[in-house]
Parts: C-alpha cells; sequence; structure tokens
C-alpha cells in the first residue's frame, strides 16, 4: 500500500500529467509543423542562406585577319564583385571599397541596387578590370571584407587600339532593354555585351560560356569554400577577311592625308576632317580594310570608362561611333556616272562610236546645267568618262529615261542594301525616280532632275560600301557578290564552327561591248583624265589602274572629295572606295589615299611616293 | 549486502535516459563547436573536453547524494540557503563576471567559471521542500505567505543580475510545488492572475503616462519578438529565424551529422547552448527531435513516479520541484528554437554546453534517485 502525507496527491499529480502531457504534444507538434510540413519550404532557405553562386565571364573569342594575325583578344585582369545583402548594411566594407575602388557612395549603391533586382543572394560585379595595386589592398583586408570576392576576369584587349574602331565595335554593360529581349538567351545582368560593329553582330559565338562557382559562405558572407562549380567554354573565335596590313596603311593614309590637308592654307583643303575608306575584292566580295574616321579606342570601354572620355566621344560633332562606310550616305557626284553610260549602252540607245557635242552646259526647260570651261567639245562616251563630262551624261540618261536609269543603279548595287551583316545595320542609300518622287513627295518629275542623277547629284545617295559594290560589278564583269568580312568562326581548340563561302546575290549579263567601253573610260580617267596627277610615277604599264573621281556638293560644307577605282584593269583583283569629308576636288584628296592603298596590295615603291607629293602633284 | 541492494533499487530508466541525454549533448556540442576556432581556439575537441570534466563532477556528486540520505540535518538547510544568498550575491559583487548584460557568473580562475544561479534552483527546491514538508496545515495567512517569503531574496538576488529566464523557472517550479503540497488552486491562480495583472497595468501606465519599467527595453524586444521574427529578420528575430530554419531544414531525417550549415557557418549564433536542439534538428530531423523529446518524457515520466512514490512529503516535494524545473526548461528551450516561446537565455537540459547547469542537474537527478532507493521504509 502507498502511503502519501500529502491529502488528494494522486489527483494533483494527475492534474500536473495533464500538463506534461500538453507539452509535449505542443513540441512535438510544432516539431511536425515545422519539419514535416514546412520541411521543403525551409529547406530552400537554408541553402540559400549559404550558398552564394558567381559568374565567371568566359574569354571571348579572339579576331584574327585573313592571314592569321591576331587583331583583338582577351587578357586577364581581376574584377571585384559583391553579394548586394552582404555588404548594403555592414559601412565598414562599404566605405573600404568606396575608398579602393575610387567610387562614390552613391555609385556603388546605386550599383547594388541594380544587382539585387535580380540576383539578391548571388555576387554582382562591382569593378572590372581593377588594378594590382587595388587587388592587392582588398585582398590583404580580405577577413573584413565579407562578401567580398576578387576572381580572374577576362578583359577585353584591343591591342591596335584606334584601329578599325567601328568595324570592331566596342563591349558595354548590357543595358535594360537588351537584357529585356536577350534574357532568353542566357545573358544576365552586369553581363558585358557587344555595342556595335563585329562584337556586337556575333556576340552569341564570341561570348562563350561563363564558369558557375557556387561560394559557400558564412553568416556574415565570408566566402569559406567552392561548393560546385562549372568551367567556362571560351568563346569562338572570327576569322576576317580584313587584310591587317592593308588596314594599316589605309588607317595611316587617311589619317596622313587629313594631317597634311588641314596643315594648308588652303580654305578649298584645310576644313577636310573626317573620311572613310574601302577595300574589297570584286571576285568574291570579301572585304580587305575599312576605315572610317575619326575613330575611338575600343580599350577606353574596357572595364570601367572614365565619363570625362565617354562624354567626349558622345560630343564630338564628327561622330566617330558612326561607321561611314555603311552608315554614311552621300551624293555620289562624278562617280556616279558609270551608271548612264552602261545603261545607254545596254538599252542600245547608243554606240561606243557616237559622238557627243558638249558646248560647257547644258540647257533643259529654262534652267542650266553647266559642265567644263572651256567646253569639251566633240567626243565619245570613253572620252565623255574620261573627262567627267556632264552634257554626255544628260544626253544619255535622257535617252534611258530616269525610271530605267534608277533601274539600271540598283541592279549594279546603289540604293540598294548589300546584305553586309555588320551592325549597325548598313543604310539603304537612295536613287530617286518619278515613281518615287511621286510616293515619297507627292511631286512632278522635272526633266532637269534627270540630268542630275546622270551626274549624282540631287536624289542620289550612296554609301562607300554600295559605291564599292558598284565598281566590283564593273571589275568583274557584272556579279554581285554579298559583302563578307568573316570567313570562319572557329572554337578555341581550332574546330570550325561555322564557315562562309563567297555568295552571290546576282548575275547581271552585260554585253562584252559595254564592260569594254566603261573599262576603257574609267582606265583613261586614271591615264589621262582627272586622277591622272594622283598616280604620276604609279608603275601603270604593270598595275593598270581604273577609277573615277567625283566631287560632290555639300550643302553649307566644303564639297566631298570621292574616288573609287579597281586594278588591275586586265583581272581586277582589289576595289578601293575612298571618301574625305569637305575634301575638296577627289582627284586631290581621295585619289592619293586610294593610291597608297594600291601601292601596299601590289607591293610598290612604297617609300618613293608620301601622302603630301600625291596630293600636291593632284593639284 | 547493503550496497547490492542498493543498486537493485536504482530507477535505471531515469539513469538510462539521463546517460543518453548526455551522451547527445557531447555530440551536438563537438558538431556545433568544431569549426568554430574562435571558441575552440583550434582544438575542436575543447568544450566537449571542458563539458566532459563537468559531468565528471556532476557523477561523482550525483553518486555522493544517491548513496547518502537525502533528508539533511536542520542546520544544513540553514547553511545551504545561506550559501545560496552568499553566492548570489557575490555574483553582484564585483567579482561578477557580465557577459552578454547579464551579471551571472563568478571566475574561479582560469578557463572555469561557474554560474551560481543554475545551482541555486536545486537549493531553492530543497530548502523550500524542507519549509513546506514542515508545515502541517495550512490555515494561518502566516503558512500560505511563508513560502513566498522564503523564496523572494534568492528570486530577488538573480532578477538584479538580470536573468529573467531563470526567474520563470523558479516561478514555475515554486507554484507546482505549493500545489502539489496542497495549497489551495483557487488561492494559487488568483496569485498567477494578480501577477499577470500587474505586468498589465505596468505596460500600460509605461505606455500612457510613461512610468519607468522594470526591464530594459531590448530585455522586452527579446521576450517578445518570436511572435513575429519578419518584424526584424536581421535585429532581434535573427536568433529565431535562423533556429527555425535549421530546425525545419532538417525535414524528416534531418542533414546527416556533422551535415549541418546553419550552426557551423554561423548563421545561428550560440548554437552549442541555446540553439543546441536547433543544432540536433538540423542534423537528425524530425526523427532526432522526436527521439529526444521521447528521452525526455521518459525522465519526467519517472519523476511523475518518484513523486507518488517517495515516503515522505519532503521526498515528493524535492522530487516535484525537480520534475518542474526539468520540464519548464525543456518547454523553453525548445519552444524558443521552434519559435513558440521566447527568448531567454536557458540551457537544454543534460545537452546544452554549461558545466554549472550540467553538475546541478546530474545532482537532482542524485536526489531522485535517492529518494527512489528509500521509498519504501522497510528496506532499511
Amino acid at each position: 500500500m502507498r502511503r502519501s502525507t500529502i491529502k488528494g496527491l494522486e489527483k494533483r499529480v494527475k492534474v500536473v500529467s495533464v500538463l506534461v502531457l500538453v507539452i509535449f504534444a505542443l513540441l512535438v507538434s510544432r516539431l511536425w509543423y515545422l519539419q514535416i510540413i514546412k520541411g521543403e519550404e525551409t529547406f530552400v532557405e537554408s541553402s540559400k542562406n549559404r550558398m552564394r553562386p558567381i559568374r565567371i565571364t568566359a574569354p571571348r573569342g579572339n579576331f584574327y585577319d585573313r592571314k592569321e594575325q591576331l587583331l583583338v583578344t582577351s587578357r586577364i585582369s581581376h574584377v571585384v564583385s559583391v553579394v548586394p545583402e552582404d555588404i548594403k548594411d555592414n559601412p565598414y566594407v562599404v566605405s573600404f571599397l568606396c575608398r579602393a575602388l575610387q567610387m562614390s557612395e552613391e555609385e556603388l549603391f546605386r550599383r547594388l541596387e541594380e544587382g539585387s533586382k535580380y540576383q539578391k543572394d548571388q555576387y554582382i560585379p562591382l569593378k572590372r578590370d581593377v588594378d594590382g595595386v587595388t587587388i592587392g589592398q582588398i585582398l590583404e583586408a580580405k577577413l573584413d571584407l565579407p562578401g567580398v570576392v576578387v576572381e580572374d576576369y577576362p578583359v577585353r584587349s584591343y591591342p591596335k587600339g584606334e584601329w578599325a574602331a567601328q568595324l570592331f565595335g566596342y563591349l558595354g554593360e548590357i543595358s535594360e532593354q537588351e537584357l529585356a529581349r536577350l534574357r532568353e538567351r542566357g545573358y544576365r545582368l552586369g553581363d558585358e555585351i557587344g555595342k556595335m560593329g563585329l562584337e556586337k553582330t556575333y556576340d552569341h559565338y564570341l561570348r562563350g560560356e561563363e564558369a558557375l562557382r557556387i561560394w559557400e559562405v558564412d553568416r556574415i558572407g565570408q566566402p569559406l569554400r567552392v561548393l560546385e562549380e562549372k568551367k567556362y567554354i571560351p568563346g569562338n573565335n572570327l576569322h576576317l577577311t580584313i587584310d591587317a596590313r592593308l588596314q594599316e596603311t589605309a588607317e595611316r593614309a587617311i589619317r596622313d592625308y587629313l594631317a597634311w590637308a588641314q596643315a594648308q592654307t588652303n580654305p578649298n583643303l584645310n576644313k577636310a576632317n573626317a573620311g572613310s575608306v574601302i577595300a574589297m575584292d570584286p571576285r568574291n566580295g570579301e572585304i580587305l580594310a575599312m576605315v572610317s574616321y575619326p575613330e575611338f579606342d575600343p580599350n577606353l570601354f574596357v572595364g570601367n570608362i572614365s565619363s570625362q572620355a565617354f562624354r567626349e566621344l558622345i560630343n564630338n560633332p564628327l561622330n566617330p561611333f558612326s561607321n561611314r562606310v555603311t552608315n554614311g550616305q552621300f551624293m555620289p557626284g562624278s562617280s556616279f556616272k558609270p551608271i548612264p553610260v552602261i545603261a545607254a549602252l545596254e538599252e542600245g540607245l547608243t554606240t561606243p562610236e557616237e559622238e557627243f557635242f558638249c558646248s560647257g552646259a547644258i540647257r533643259v526647260g529654262n534652267r542650266q546645267l553647266r559642265c567644263a570651261t572651256p567646253a569639251h567639245g566633240k567626243q565619245t562616251i570613253i572620252e565623255g568618262l574620261k573627262n567627267s563630262c556632264n552634257s554626255v551624261m544628260a544626253e544619255l540618261a535622257f535617252r534611258v529615261g530616269p525610271q530605267k536609269l534608277a533601274g539600271y543603279a540598283k541592279l549594279l548595287g546603289l540604293g540598294v542594301r548589300s546584305g553586309l551583316n555588320l551592325e549597325p545595320v548598313e543604310l539603304q542609300g537612295l536613287v530617286g525616280d518619278p515613281e518615287w518622287k511621286r510616293k515619297e513627295r507627292n511631286e512632278v518629275w522635272y526633266p532637269m532632275e534627270t540630268a542630275l542623277i546622270a551626274i549624282g547629284q540631287s536624289f542620289v545617295n550612296v554609301t562607300p560600301l554600295q559605291l564599292a559594290q558598284l565598281y566590283s560589278v564593273i571589275a568583274n564583269g557584272g556579279t554581285v557578290y554579298q559583302p563578307q568580312l568573316v570567313t570562319k568562326i572557329t572554337t578555341a581548340s581550332g574546330e570550325t564552327v561555322k564557315k562562309f563561302e563567297p555568295r552571290v546575290v546576282r548575275r547581271i549579263k552585260l554585253k562584252e561591248e559595254t564592260l569594254a567601253v566603261v573599262k576603257e573610260g574609267l582606265q583613261q580617267v586614271v591615264t589621262d583624265g582627272t586622277a591622272r596627277y594622283a598616280f604620276q610615277g604609279f608603275p601603270l604599264a604593270q598595275i593598270p589602274v581604273a577609277g573615277k573621281t567625283g566631287t560632290a556638293e555639300n550643302p553649307g560644307k566644303n564639297d566631298y572629295a570621292f574616288f573609287a577605282s579597281y586594278a588591275p584593269t586586265d583581272q581586277p583583283e582589289l576595289v578601293v572606295v575612298v571618301v574625305i569629308e569637305e575634301g575638296g576636288f577627289g582627284s586631290q584628296a581621295a585619289a592619293p589615299v586610294a593610291r597608297k592603298i594600291y601601292e601596299a596590295y601590289f607591293g610598290i615603291g612604297q617609300e618613293q611616293t608620301t601622302i603630301e607629293e600625291a596630293s600636291s602633284q593632284g593639284r | 549486502m547493503w550496497e547490492r541492494k542498493l543498486f537493485k533499487n536504482i530507477d535505471y530508466y531515469l539513469l538510462g535516459s539521463v546517460i543518453l541525454l548526455v551522451l547527445t549533448g557531447l555530440v551536438m556540442i563537438y558538431s556545433a563547436t568544431r569549426n568554430n576556432t574562435v571558441l575552440t581556439g583550434g582544438d575542436s575537441l575543447l568544450l566537449v573536453k571542458k563539458q566532459l570534466a563537468a559531468i565528471a563532477i556532476g557523477l561523482v556528486g550525483m553518486s555522493l547524494i544517491m548513496f547518502s540520505d537525502y533528508r539533511l540535518p536542520d542546520l544544513m538547510y540553514q547553511i545551504l540557503y545561506g550559501l545560496n544568498l552568499l553566492f548570489l550575491l557575490l555574483v553582484l559583487s564585483p567579482l561578477g563576471m557580465e557577459i552578454k548584460g547579464a551579471k551571472s557568473w563568478l571566475n574561479l580562475g582560469g578557463p572555469f567559471s561557474l554560474q551560481p544561479s543554475e545551482f541555486a534552483k536545486l537549493l531553492v527546491i530543497l530548502t523550500l521542500a524542507k519549509h513546506l514538508a514542515e508545515k502541517e496545515d495550512l490555515e494561518t495567512f502566516w503558512d500560505l505567505c511563508s513560502p513566498f517569503l522564503h523564496v523572494l531574496p534568492p528570486l530577488v538576488l538573480i532578477l538584479l543580475q538580470p536573468d529573467l529566464g531563470t526567474v520563470l523557472v523558479f516561478s514555475f517550479f515554486v507554484f507546482i510545488m505549493l500545489y502539489i503540497s496542497g495549497y489551495n488552486s483557487r488561492f494559487l491562480l488568483g496569485i498567477i492572475l494578480t501577477g499577470i495583472l500587474a505586468l498589465v497595468l505596468l505596460f500600460l501606465s509605461h505606455h500612457y503616462f510613461g512610468t519607468p519599467l522594470p526591464f530594459k527595453e531590448y530585455q522586452i524586444r527579446r521576450m517578445t519578438i518570436f511572435l513575429n521574427p519578419d518584424s526584424d529578420p536581421t535585429g532581434s528575430g535573427w536568433n529565431v529565424r535562423q533556429a527555425i530554419i535549421a530546425v525545419g531544414s532538417g525535414r524528416f531525417f534531418g542533414k546527416g551529422l556533422f551535415q549541418g550549415t546553419q550552426g557551423r557557418l554561423g548563421f545561428l549564433p550560440e548554437n552549442h547552448t541555446d540553439f543546441i536542439f536547433a543544432v540536433l534538428c538540423e542534423e537528425f530531423g524530425f526523427v532526432g527531435g522526436f527521439l529526444l523529446l521521447s528521452l525526455y518524457f521518459i525522465l519526467i515520466w519517472r519523476c511523475l513516479v518518484i513523486i507518488q512514490q517517495s515516503k515522505d512529503k519532503y521526498g515528493t516535494l524535492v522530487a516535484t520541484g525537480i520534475m518542474a524545473m526539468f520540464i519548464f526548461h525543456i518547454l523553453e528551450n525548445i519552444g524558443m528554437n521552434i519559435g513558440i516561446m521566447p527568448i531567454t537565455g536557458i540551457p537544454l537540459p543534460f545537452v546544452s554546453y554549461g558545466g554549472s547547469s550540467i553538475i546541478t542537474n546530474l545532482l537532482a537527478i542524485g536526489f531522485l534517485e535517492n529518494i527512489w532507493i528509500r521509498r519504501q521504509k522497510l528496506l532499511f
């Protein structure tokens, strides 16, 4: 028998036992709720707590010229990345980073805010291409800088600097709009992306696949070890049609010419300030050189461009970002003149023997179009081309009619896009005709406008690329190729990913006679015509050059100088088009630049003629 | 002969569950601290070793108590009561050490320190049980009030540290002891309600008239944050949130021994003391948490049996006090790990790191066993 000295002990112990049971039931059911019902949810939360993914950019693909010379590459630098969540409330880290990276606090917080919009618990790049001294400072203080890591970072490098800048393009951080468009294709905030040129056009091939590293961090965000790592795949390489030597020549020639011209006292010359060069192989459409001046140094945009340098570029009235070869539109002036000749001969409206008469001006209605003083007098179409006679061209145009004239121009590559794959997309240009004028402007066509078109004025706008297309078609006897910049794309280990063969857009059946006449006329321009001074001393016997100078009026500015050409005339290998903005006469400004390129290409006597000599001879 | 009988009469359920709890504690302390070089100074076993030393002391003490009579001479109670007050006063003197805002420790030199408020629980249980056992009836006003006066001095001293958690433990076991000793339930309920009313009035008057509160603001925040930890997830809500994440992310089977991340990476602070249950639940899941609760259930169940089997009122009341102390510690500590109780620095009995706590608890087990062994007068 149990004894109890306390009254009602058993009842009271029962009450306490019930209390105990309630407590245990409460604890077990809460445990069940947290671990079984909410378990998965909290498990994810605990993983997020400690994992900090970081994306590491893959080295971008290289650019090579047609002889495998390295043009654009990447070098290894460092990027400082931070987890916004881990550093934003840590004033020590914030002030340390501001000091070390020379950022204002607002700038830093702006970047954190941008970053945490999408990737709260991830490392985001705070500053790229940080110099070694700063990296040393940060690594030394590493233990006091939770939430900060320094990673290797491949930095784009353009060893040639201000060289084919618009062609290569530059890199910048992806914008909101680009991100919205490209998110599906794996682009992320903070990525660098090609902003123009080949960098933009082939960005998808060039960027490769980024590495992913997942850091395990402790409570304060100090990285402890790498939990998982996926290696990067380097970007693919671009093998260009560009010939580095020829590009270098073109770059130098246009700078030399502009420097020379600006030093002159002649007001027709010394305002020259911009220009473009394109050299193309008429046998396949491969572009060997492409210069648009003024340029910029794409290295400026690597890492973090200073806003000062950027403002200067943006505010430059000559717009260094514009690729004048594809996006500069000009009235072509006399370089248009092969078109009326080809059209009239093809249509059988004239013969090589027919003699035209130039009285120094032509009268259409009550308006007058001036030609040369003294008048050219009697001449054939070949002589008309050589002398760049407006009267002959106007007469031919009248015979063909404006509609057909525009048709031939478009067939031969003017007023239509060439199909060159390069960002920004080339301009279409314009060759007007009566139907166009009625549709676009609701105006009637005046006969005088037919004559103006024939000499490359009024409703004609071409890009240097289109002029190169026209002279290629003449040079190769009627084949329109799609211009090419890339021959193949290869992986970092050298396997070919994609190969680009020459692509024929269309073949034009031109009469032997037509080609012979045009070619003869264009050759005489160089031997005896407007370009003869520029080519004085050039071994035309071995390397016969054919071409046409042009001087186009430009309201409010000095005339633009053109020279469109090819060589050798019998079996053309190279087409060169040069435009010097506000350069005055084509014969004086543009042809000497082209000559330098031919000399480089054919490897002749470069040391003998300086640009100054060639230009002063052209005067 | 005498000793064999003694061993035969030991409550092995109780002892077994305690040993399993202590072993679990050692494993979890190792798991929680092995990578914490700030705490261990490079020796990943340092805290385990220190805990083992305390356990050894506790086991020796437990054995001594087990095999001697729990009924001490009257003078002894007065000495124990006096010693208790002395130590609690020493803590408040310049000899006391302040850790995290509470002056609760006495430095014994070197790495050893003592937390008198842990021992105070057991001492008050013993002296109060003696005090109550001597009352034959509970008729006079003095009879009703004297136990409170008995508890008041040590309670005030602990409140001064301030250690609110321990004060709560005291209040809990005092009321359970009074209830079991036969106090009128309505009287006890009345006191509890009055106490709550007084607190409410205190807060209302603070809110409306700006009268000062006897608590510091951080104490109030700590006590109430568990109701809505997301209101301040990086501040006072941090611990609760991280503990809940640790517990929940263990799911059914846990992440595996040493695989927990919340504690090891420092997301969960105090993971070897206050939040050791969360570490266990992260690594062993619901299974581990349930097994641990089962061990505690056995412990409490044996306490309830001993309460009823004691040969005298004193033994019943000592066992009651110890049972109440354990159950409150379990409820409060596990409760704050799973977000249903306010955060107070109360250890999990036998499992949390802490020498004073484990020694006190082992001594308490010694008393329980003692009462159990001597439940039948006839044996002696």
